[in-house]
């Protein structure tokens, strides 16, 4: 699948946020130094995507999952992330629990109810989340 | 490191990055997840460590000299060269 060259870059407005707040207040980035860290960034998914892949590919699993991705972090001599990434990793799956059981309860009541034609909107919500819960396991990445 | 957050950083823009290597089949969103949170941690951790050349040559803004000094002397920044 090909891809724009613009839609390999990570947004800048964000990029720029998280400068500024690594930084001291008054503080100032210039709009090179700033394109320089947003494709250094860029490069960085790509490396450590690499990375992460030949421990999946180690574990002869198809799938890159989390844990790969931190055995790259320490390959790459990037050690001090593991710590803080798994407890973003455990505060993201609480959070995705959370999102199924509160979708899962939503269900029950729909189904205890009966259809009405005025709750389509409703349904289309539903739908919606769906998507997201049929990818919240696996991204395919078609290749 | 600050206190443990959701990614700022789109996930949907961090997964195209991972689509774009042909030998990555399937990437869990977990793994995209962790991905866009590690960017993040190096952002950081770039900004910090070109700043440390800003402030040698007493200047409040960060430039591009900066982030060249930084990759050049760090080891962990040597896959930018």
């Amino acid at each position: 699948m090909a891809e724009r060259p613009e839609d390999l870059n990570l947004p800048n407005a964000v990029i720029t946020r998280i400068i500024k707040e690594a930084l001291p207040d008054g503080v100032n980035i210039s709009k090179e130094a700033r394109s320089a860290i947003s494709r250094a960034a860029s490069v960085f998914v790509l490396y450590a995507t690499s990375c992460a892949n030949n421990f999946a590919v180690k574990g002869k699993r198809k799938t890159l999952n989390a844990g790969d991705v931190l055995s790259a972090m320490e390959e790459m001599e990037f050690q001090r992330f593991v710590a803080p990434l798994k407890e973003s990793l455990e505060v993201y799956r609480r959070e995705q629990k959370g999102k199924k059981e509160a979708r899962k309860d939503k269900d029950k009541k729909a189904d205890s109810e009966e259809q009405d034609k005025s709750r389509e909107e409703e349904n289309d919500d539903d739908d919606e989340r769906m998507e997201e819960e049929e990818q919240n396991d696996e991204e395919e990445v078609d290749n | 490191p600050g206190p443990a957050r959701l990614a700022r950083l789109p996930l949907a823009r961090v997964k195209a990055l991972v689509k774009a290597d042909p030998d990555v089949s399937l990437a869990s969103q977990e793994a995209v997840f962790v991905l866009a949170r590690a960017t993040e941690l190096f952002v950081e951790t770039i900004a910090k460590d070109a700043y440390v050349y800003a402030q040698q040559g007493k200047r409040k803004t960060l430039q591009r000299k900066d982030l060249d000094n930084a990759i050049e002397a760090i080891d962990e920044f040597a896959f930018l060269e």
